[in-house]
């Protein structure tokens, strides 16, 4: 395998490397394994900066107005320029903060909610299909009657959060768990597992990685429904700065929301990769 | 092994399996003596009720008819004096080949405990696998650890549903031997589900052999040679002719003779 790869490397260098004795090559087999290895990791990056090389001349050579695309260079200037205000990093972490907030109430009940439906059929009938009839409506249409009950403060934002974080959960505890091989829960009985060993140890772990798909997924969504439900009411946090934008035509300041919007966004779906890949090091071992 | 004492006695099980379309009767009229320190084969066509009978005596399978006995005390479930050892190995992959051992006990976390876990690894020549994950090894190391999580409670009675069935012939073979060796230094007893009559030959006692609809046992065989067996010995071929007659697989023979 490896050996492969650096034989593919050299090819990359010179065509006729390969046939080369190996300790006339420029670089040593490590080195070039290395440098292949951050090529791999930047190779994403090619096409957003091509992008914004395009961009940047469209806007210098003044081909559309500055109100409608502000030139990247501009975009960072207002981003250094909010950062020194002070007020843009406390919207950020409003925005955090409360996505943080739903996203915990979320995943709880959804794990909780989740694992009584995946463990008992009872359970699963008596509340089955009342919540697969609620989940057919999406977190939007039930806007208007949180708004009613709760507001749009910061609880009825957590309350949009958690919804949208507690039935991607749901859904994929509930499968996770379903779909657990009999033949493990069978070893579990030959060996007399007690209950809480069933689940700790065989239940939870093979259900894990279908779990971690929700989880992904309403993490997706409840920073989508933050920003959402920020641009509907209040007056803090990124949704609002991006309204704000809009109505005072300052369409630099809404690049730079989008900007970090997208920005975290990843961030977050990147910390569970990373949280996912250290909870479950065993699938690992197939993988590779 | 004391060889007279009655470990396991079946009496007159049955089996039945309810379906929508009406019962399907696995087992009928199963009776069987086991005594201690035996190493039983349980050998027939598949769908003739062989493996369900060997779940039944694990208390895989609680619900019978009939009486079946451990040591004198009925079956109602699985328990602590029974280990089975299933065909795919079943190890969980997100525990080591050590932790997954260590569940065949269930004695709380000990040096003691990981002491006997660590002599069984070495037993089945797992040392130096402890920390790798079932997804790492291969299938007859995999199996190997599925016998050491059997062997760590110290059960009364194994049980064996094809151990041995999905791995290729010269490592099933060499893993006969193992798991002959294995039987001898533990003295325990063993009862085998196979449908080699080969590897029936070479490790059993005795093998019962089971009909078919419903599932009844046929005839025992009884296996008296001394061990190591010579698979190539002429006993041992005299009764694997035997045993093939039974399944009406003998060879023609040009000539008939009588003894």
């Amino acid at each position: 395998m490896n050996h492969d790869a650096v034989l593919n490397g050299v090819k990359v260098v010179s065509p006729d490397a390969g046939v080369r004795p190996r300790r006339e090559a420029l670089l040593t087999p490590g080195t070039r394994q290395t440098l292949l290895k951050i090529w791999d990791r930047l190779i994403g990056l090619v096409v957003p900066i091509i992008l914004v090389v395009i961009w940047e001349t469209v806007a210098q050579l003044n081909w559309v107005k500055p109100v409608f695309l502000p030139a990247p260079s501009v975009v960072l200037k207002t981003f250094i320029n909010l950062l020194e205000s002070g007020q843009f990093l406390g919207d950020i972490w409003i925005s955090i903060y409360t996505v943080l907030r739903g996203f915990a109430w979320g995943l709880g009940l959804g794990l909780i909610a989740g694992t009584s439906a995946g463990m008992s059929r009872t359970v699963d009938r008596l509340f089955g299909p009342l919540l697969n009839a609620v989940r057919q409506v999406p977190p939007i249409a039930w806007l208007p009657l949180i708004v009613l009950w709760v507001g749009i403060g910061d609880f009825g934002k957590l309350v949009v959060l958690a919804k949208a974080v507690f039935f991607p959960v749901f859904l994929s505890t509930l499968q996770g768990i379903r779909s657990v091989s009999r033949d493990y829960v069978e070893v579990a009985r030959v060996y007399e597992f007690s209950q809480v060993q069933l689940i700790r140890r065989v239940i939870f772990p093979a259900a894990l990685p279908t779990i971690f798909a929700g989880v992904r997924l309403g993490a997706g969504l409840a920073w989508a429904y933050i920003v959402f439900a920020e641009m509907l009411a209040g007056r803090k946090g990124l949704g609002y700065i991006l309204t704000r934008g809009q109505d005072l035509l300052q369409t630099d300041e809404v690049f730079v929301v989008i900007v970090v919007i997208g920005a975290i966004g990843f961030l977050i779906d990147y910390l569970l990769r990373h949280a996912e890949s250290r909870l479950i090091t065993w699938k690992k071992s197939f993988v590779n | 092994m004391s060889a007279s004492v009655t470990k396991l006695r079946v009496n007159n099980l049955k089996k039945v399996f309810p379906t929508h379309n009406g019962s399907v009767t696995a087992l009928e009229g199963v009776n069987l003596d086991i005594k201690d320190g035996e190493f039983i084969s349980i050998i027939g066509t598949s769908g003739c009720g062989k493996t369900t009978l060997l779940r039944v005596i694990g208390g895989l399978e609680p619900e019978y008819d009939g009486d079946i006995r451990l040591n004198g005390k009925e079956i109602k479930g699985p328990g602590a004096d029974r280990a089975v050892i299933f065909q795919d190995h079943r190890l969980f992959p997100w525990y080591s080949i050590q932790d997954n051992i260590s569940f065949g006990s269930k004695e709380k976390d000990s040096p003691e405990k990981r002491e006997k876990v660590q002599h069984y690894l070495n037993l089945v020549g797992l040392n130096g696998f402890e920390k790798v994950f079932p997804g790492q090894v291969s299938g007859g190391m995999a199996q190997r650890a599925s016998i050491a999580r059997a062997l760590v409670g110290k059960p009364d009675l194994l049980l064996l549903d094809e151990p041995l069935g999905a791995l290729d012939a010269l490592t099933r073979m060499y893993m006969q031997q193992e798991l002959e060796r294995i039987w001898k230094k533990e003295s325990s007893t063993m009862i085998m589900v196979t449908h080699d009559i080969e590897e029936a030959i070479y490790l059993s006692d005795k093998i019962v052999i089971m009909s078919n609809r419903p599932g009844t046992i046929k005839r025992v065989i009884p296996v008296p040679l001394a061990r190591p067996r010579d698979r190539a010995g002429y006993d041992f071929i005299t009764i694997k002719e035997d045993v093939l007659k039974e399944f009406h697989l003998e060879a023609q023979h040009a000539f008939y003779y009588m003894i």
